[in-house]
């Protein structure tokens, strides 16, 4: 059955956004204050650490895109379980895990080409084959896979449970890829981030902070990327059931004459 | 200043700024579109007005 | 219990009639063996006549060529349903569709084994690099192979009605099965240098992830497969 939403009379404008909104727009402010603030410190402030020099400036950074991306593909899963969970069935819960998971992709984007810039003035390579960095490519694929089934046609029904089923199996999979590489690698010690030069350094005071910032700063992109990705899914949503019926409003007027 | 660093933050603000961009532009266009065809509409996505497809 | 007793009956069906398909039509043998063995030879072609180098690599390169190889089994598996609607003809069949997974794994997973063996073979002369150890390869053909074939499997289904379901499918499924690249290669390399005690961490991997995807297959394929 198809939405009918058209109302007869008009609404006021105020009641045409969702409460959410002003709620969103403090969420958007705060993380570009925030994301400003860190690339302040983190470029000015902080000092270079004795070891890495100015290298550790990233830090601020690289980290906190994996950590968002971890958190997009769990959102993706959480939303994904709950498509599933037949009391909780809605295709809410399908347009955020595929909300989540393409915000998701482009963070894990952003984790290798941050990990791989890291690497090419300590180590000499743009790439190391760390389990770390290696896994997040693996995902990247993974996820890039994911947003490709979301495409395959079906009825909402059959498209939201395969969206979910693949979602599931797909995070399922990240642990024994990276328990994997791991194990693979581990016979030739390859450099990571997590080798020598980091352990060395202890991150405190105004570092520690700045990566505290760091992380807060892009969790708050993220809900705001992930929110407005969410509504133009559900905006989307709503064209192409409405465009039928526009269609259909025109076949009648064009049968009229 | 490392040029590699400045790279890295350079890279991410402006992939972050583009795709939010790239976001609102598309989330303008569609509610330009909708809102043109049935003036006055309310924006949220079927399920959560209760109605079904 | 009645349920898990016909799903392996339905199982056993659905593979020997897959397998029988295949028999009659030999698409594979006509088709992927050549394809395999040509990738095989271009393998050697790409890493130069750098015998050494070859020799060392085999395992990586014969084991990049099955999986090459099962994309194509799983998009013929899918194939040999009913043209007009694959989903439809396996849902009506009225069969167990966690039978029908298994049953379509383990055809797949026979005809990848039997390719395995004609590789390994080829491989040795190509390369240079003598079947040591072979019960350490054969073994983790079998255990690998399960695990390819569940993946593939299910992925196959996954893309059902999609029409871009040839570089769909692909695109799923390497990402997934890289743990077993890994395990494989590394087993298979233990085995040809002589040293068939380092593969054991490897070959159960391997069984984990065969068991894991094969559970994931069984369960998943019925609501996979429904319409609403």
């Amino acid at each position: 059955m198809i939405t009918t939403e058209l109302p007869d009379r008009p609404t006021p404008t105020e009641t045409k956004r969702p409460l959410g909104e002003r709620a969103l727009r403090v969420v958007g402010v705060l993380a570009v204050v925030g994301v400003v603030a860190t690339v302040w410190l983190g470029l000015w402030i902080t000092p270079e650490d004795q070891f890495m020099g100015n290298l550790v400036r990233l830090l601020y950074i690289h980290p906190p895109m994996a950590w968002v991306a971890f958190l997009a593909y769990g959102l993706s899963f959480l939303s994904s379980l709950a498509y599933l969970w037949p009391r909780t069935r809605s295709a809410i819960w399908d347009r955020l895990a595929g909300a989540s998971a393409e915000v998701g992709v482009v963070f894990t984007g952003l984790t290798l080409v941050t990990g791989s810039i890291w690497g090419r003035p300590t180590w000499g390579t743009w790439w190391t084959w760390d389990p770390l960095l290696t896994t997040t490519a693996l995902l990247f694929v993974l996820y890039l896979g994911y947003l490709a089934i979301r495409h395959v046609p079906g009825t909402d029904e059959v498209r939201g449970k395969r969206n979910a089923i693949a979602a599931l199996v797909a995070f399922v999979d990240v642990p024994v890829v990276y328990f994997s590489v791991y194990l693979w690698q581990s016979l030739h010690q390859t450099p990571s981030i997590l080798n020598i030069e980091t352990r060395k350094t202890t991150v405190h005071g105004s570092m520690a902070w700045t990566l505290l910032l760091g992380f807060c700063s892009f969790t708050l992109a993220f809900i705001w990327l992930v929110a407005q990705r969410y509504r133009l899914a559900g905006l989307e949503a709503r064209e192409e059931s409405f465009g039928l019926e526009i269609a259909l409003a025109e076949r009648r007027l064009e049968g009229g004459r | 200043m490392n040029g590699y660093v400045i790279g890295g933050y350079l890279v991410v603000l402006l992939s972050l700024g583009t795709y939010a961009l790239f976001l609102v532009g598309r989330l303008r266009a569609s509610r330009r579109r909708l809102s043109a065809t049935f003036p006055g509409l309310d924006e949220r996505g079927p399920e959560e007005t209760g109605s079904s497809t | 219990m009645p349920g898990v007793a016909s799903m392996w009956r339905d199982a056993l069906l659905v593979m020997a009639k897959d397998l029988r398909v295949e028999l009659r039509s030999r698409v594979a043998i006509n088709q992927v063996v050549p394809f395999a063995l040509a990738v095989l030879v271009l393998f050697g072609l790409a890493l130069g006549p750098n015998l050494h180098l070859l020799a060392s690599e085999t395992a990586g390169l014969v084991w990049m060529a099955v999986l090459f190889s099962c994309v194509l089994g799983v998009q013929r598996s899918y194939a040999i349903e009913s043209t007009d609607s694959a989903k439809d003809g396996l849902r009506l069949s009225g069969l167990d569709p966690a039978g029908v997974f298994l049953g379509k794994a383990g055809a797949l997973a026979i005809q990848l084994f039997a390719l395995e063996v004609v590789l390994a073979l080829v491989a040795s002369i190509l390369y240079g690099a003598p079947l040591t150890n072979a019960l350490v390869l054969v073994v983790t053909c079998i255990v690998a192979t399960l695990g390819l074939a569940a993946v593939g499997t299910f992925y196959g289904a996954l893309a059902l009605g999609a029409r871009v379901r040839e570089t769909l499918l692909p695109l799923l499924f390497f990402p997934v099965v890289a743990p077993v690249l890994m395990g494989a290669m590394k087993a298979w390399q233990a085995g040809l240098a002589g040293t068939p005690g380092k593969a054991d961490g490897w070959l159960e991997l391997l069984f984990v992830f065969a068991l894991a995807y094969g559970a994931i297959g069984t369960v998943a394929f019925g609501p996979l497969l429904e319409d609403g």
